[in-house]
């Protein structure tokens, strides 16, 4: 059988002011029909740009230096943009990241599914609108109707990445590029969609290329894995024979860096938690107002938090997980009132926290937010961003003394002191994420909240995030209240787990009884969209 | 820990502020272009060749390259030259006073209504619109008609008519970063709603306010010229641009083009200059 995508061989050069990095430095890859390969690698390390310079979708300032890229026996390196047309779409699909950022914003989803009908199927408008049902239809989309009507905003990320997929799918490519379908969702969304793309793939007997940095994906989707490194293939081969025995330390490390159901992180127990409760939360609710006079919409009002008690006990990890929507968030920004409570009270070491002045709170009680990248204000050097609350909030007496201190936080988190006077934009995603941590420890607080720490960050360097978070927390005797989607990090760490679904908190137990029988259905979905990095089941294409 | 950093603190990625500005031609040619000539204007009565209100009656609409006078006389026998230079003085100071207030009223104006309730936020934004709505000569006749023609009614009519435009801008991007993170962050960090308007969120308008500052000084210098040439701005005797230029247009079609060309081009110049020096500033300061 004749591989469907051959790349030989390829170099892709960047080219920037003064140098010029070598992005890919001799790549080389099959897909065969029907078969799903997983290109693996930290983020940087040009799985990305392989893909794009399959498509011929590279940046400006890249260029392919050497190399061959054949499909179906074409070389496709060289190819004009118009010849290379022919093969978009039709030959090979692609599916995004980011199906937020790459649905167009300004069209309804069924004149987007319809234009790639016509232009692909060459059908006529009706018939283009029928095509796009039925494909709705098979990506489990239930009211394709009014699907078809809305726009892209009006969706979640997963209906949004299931339209993605049915764009990609239309034509009928003997190619799918998937580059991290999944990492923007939550992860019982993630296996949802996994699943979605495994199905399409048997059926049609496409060939899939799919982008990840997670070996816990790998394990659960492809046949095939080639891990790369540096712009470097390091190890390819069967995903099962790379599962049970890698030859690279690379791979190890990144299989290591998958957090597996059951498997407790060694020092998470070191800490022994006291009974006393340090925040205790009594049946709060709260509801949003959406619409109303002069928005042009009904006035409606969202439930996003109901009748949730929950009490955190002094020097504990607590962790709270659900789906993205579940009110987790929201929930976390109510405790420490950020967001106004419509009912209940709110008790933060005994006194409710809308008597006890702001000042000491904010210093007691502080928040790492999921997206470091937004969180950190994009204009000012994080030494100053770091030290101003000390000011404020009395912490430090004079501008030495900020100093000094920001310059401990930032050792305590492992960056350099001379990395104060920077701008967040100087950083990569995880030391951003150290930033975030250095500023909300600076102040000393007794409870951090941690609203999804991780979930923006690569698979490894979401480990050493976690590592360090630990560390922390024995060393500066910390209560954590650890806000996730991941059952497998929140199992890992917390001492014990609640569950919100839809506003509502439906358990809460230690983590050892995890695997009880008497689990929620809701904490068993959970428990089942975990994608542990072990070959479960034999993927080989015969 | 893969990512540790002890040791050396790496290298920059990105190059000084002044490097990337000098690295920008246009914003640095802009720039250039300014200092030359604020520092003509600033310099003007040792700069000048001759007193630029002297008349000479026996030696009127002299041409280009006349004895004495390289860019000829006007109908009154003055020096053209000297009148060129003398006559941005007023320009500049009218166009650049007025836009700052303009700028920081604008901005204190978006902001306040960016993170005000929604009635007062409603309220300034309506009253913006009725400010858009005004046409701006009238405010200048108005005006003129108050306090005696002259720089102070050129002052205020741009501050008029550059305070609605600044004020939507500040509020629409204000609005856009009120709702990002690092607001809330802040919030968690203990800061109240002025700290965060005041040392969060302004430091990230500054550059757009710059930028629009920037450009909207050369759109005031062609219009306080009209202005002027309208007879509502700078007053005879003294040497203005716009003046010049409607002065010069009387004698235009008699074959005595560089009475009214002269000033026009340093106009243009003045114009052109603060745009790419807004241009190049939105380059450097947005990477």
């Amino acid at each position: 059988m004749t591989a469907v995508l051959t790349v030989r061989d390829l170099h892709v050069e960047f080219a920037l002011p003064g140098a010029a990095v070598n992005a890919v430095r001799g790549a080389d890859l099959e897909v065969d029909r029907g078969e799903v390969l997983a290109l693996v690698g930290e983020s940087g390390s040009g799985k990305s740009v392989t893909a794009a310079a399959v498509l011929g979708l590279l940046p400006r300032t890249a260029r392919i230096a050497r190399g061959s890229i054949r499909f179906e026996g074409t070389e496709l390196v060289g190819l004009t943009d118009r010849r290379l047309n022919t093969f978009r779409g039709a030959g090979i699909g692609m599916i995004f990241q980011n199906p937020v950022t790459s649905l167009d914003p300004s069209f309804t989803i069924g004149s987007q599914l319809g234009d790639t009908a016509r232009l692909h199927l060459r059908v006529s408008r009706t018939q283009a609108r029928d095509v796009a049902h039925t494909w709705l239809d098979r990506v489990g989309i239930r009211e394709a109707d009014r699907v078809l009507r809305a726009y892209p905003h009006e969706l979640s990320g997963g209906m949004r990445q299931r339209v993605m997929i049915a764009l990609a799918g239309l034509s009928g490519p003997r190619l799918l590029i998937a580059d991290e379908p999944t990492t923007a969702l939550d992860a019982v969304v993630q296996k949802q969609i996994l699943d979605l793309v495994l199905g399409l793939a048997g059926e049609t007997k496409t060939a899939v290329l799919l982008i990840t940095h997670d070996f816990g994906v790998v394990s659960h989707t492809s046949s095939r894995v080639a891990v790369m490194r540096e712009g470097v293939i390091v190890e390819a081969g069967s995903t099962a024979q790379v599962l049970d025995a890698p030859q690279h330390p690379y791979t190890r490390t990144l299989i290591d860096a998958v957090p597996e159901i059951g498997r407790r992180y060694p020092r998470a127990d070191r800490a022994s938690s006291g009974d006393t409760p340090i925040l205790e939360l009594r049946s709060v609710s709260t509801e949003f107002v959406a619409g109303g006079v002069g928005t042009g919409r009904h006035r409606s009002v969202v439930r996003a938090v109901r009748d949730v008690s929950l009490s955190v006990r002094r020097g504990e990890t607590f962790g709270l997980i659900g789906e993205s929507g579940s009110g987790k968030s929201t929930l976390a920004r109510l405790a420490g009132g950020l967001v106004p409570r419509t009912s209940g009270t709110v008790t933060f070491d005994g006194a409710d926290i809308a008597d006890s002045g702001a000042h000491e709170l904010r210093r007691r009680f502080q928040y790492v937010f999921q997206d470091a990248t937004t969180a950190l204000n994009p204009r000012i050097t994080v030494g100053e961003q770091i030290a101003r609350p000390l000011r404020r909030l009395g912490k430090a007496t004079d501008r030495g003394d900020a100093t000094a201190q920001v310059h401990r936080a930032l050792e305590l988190v492992g960056l350099h002191p001379g990395h104060a006077d920077r701008y967040p934009r100087e950083f990569s995603g995880g030391q951003r994420q150290r930033v975030g941590i250095a500023r909300a420890i600076a102040l000393e607080p007794e409870l951090l909240i941690l609203d999804e720490p991780t979930s923006a960050l690569d698979v490894s360097t979401q480990a050493s995030i976690l590592d360090l978070l630990l560390d922390l927390k024995a060393e500066l005797d910390l209560t954590y209240l650890f806000i996730g989607h991941n059952l497998a990090i929140i199992a890992a760490l917390c001492d014990r787990i609640g569950v919100m679904r839809e506003g509502s908190l439906v358990e809460t137990f230690p983590a050892g009884e995890l695997f009880a029988p008497q689990r929620h259905p809701d904490t068993r979905a959970l428990l089942d969209a975990v994608l542990p990095p072990v070959p479960t089941r034999d993927r080989e294409a015969s | 820990m893969s990512t540790d950093t002890h040791g050396a603190a790496p290298p920059r990625l990105r190059r000084s502020f002044p490097a990337r500005f000098v690295r920008n031609r246009e914003a640095f040619l802009g720039l250039v272009v300014l200092v030359v000539v604020i520092g003509m204007s600033a310099l003007a009565p040792w700069l000048a060749p001759q007193d630029p209100n002297l008349g000479d009656a026996r030696n009127v609409l002299a041409p280009v390259g006349a004895p004495g006078h390289l860019l000829g006389t006007d109908d009154q026998g003055r020096d053209v030259l000297s009148r060129v230079i003398h006559g941005g003085r007023g320009a500049l100071v009218v166009a650049i006073a007025s836009v700052t207030v303009a700028v920081g009223i604008g901005t204190a104006l978006g902001l306040l209504a960016a993170f005000a309730g929604r009635r007062t936020s409603g309220l300034l934004m309506r009253v913006v619109d009725l400010m858009f709505a005004f046409p701006v000569i009238l405010v200048a006749l108005s005006l003129a008609a108050i306090i005696q023609p002259g720089a102070w009614v050129l002052i205020g009519t741009v501050v008029f008519a550059a305070v609605p435009y600044v004020t939507r801008i500040v509020f629409a991007e204000a609005r856009i970063e009120r709702e990002k993170d690092y607001v809330e962050a802040a919030r968690s960090l203990g800061a109240s709603e002025a700290a965060i308007v005041r040392t969060e969120v302004l430091p990230n308008l500054i550059s757009s306010v710059v930028i629009y500052g920037t450009s909207l000084v050369g759109v005031n210098i062609v219009f306080t010229a009209s202005l002027s040439a309208l007879g509502l701005g700078i007053q005879p005797p003294d040497a203005d641009w716009g003046r010049m230029i409607s002065e010069g247009a009387k004698v235009l079609v008699t074959g005595h083009p560089g009475v009214a060309s002269f000033p026009a081009v340093a106009i243009l110049l003045v114009a052109l200059a603060f745009n790419w020096l807004g241009d190049g500033l939105r380059d450097v300061l947005n990477p």
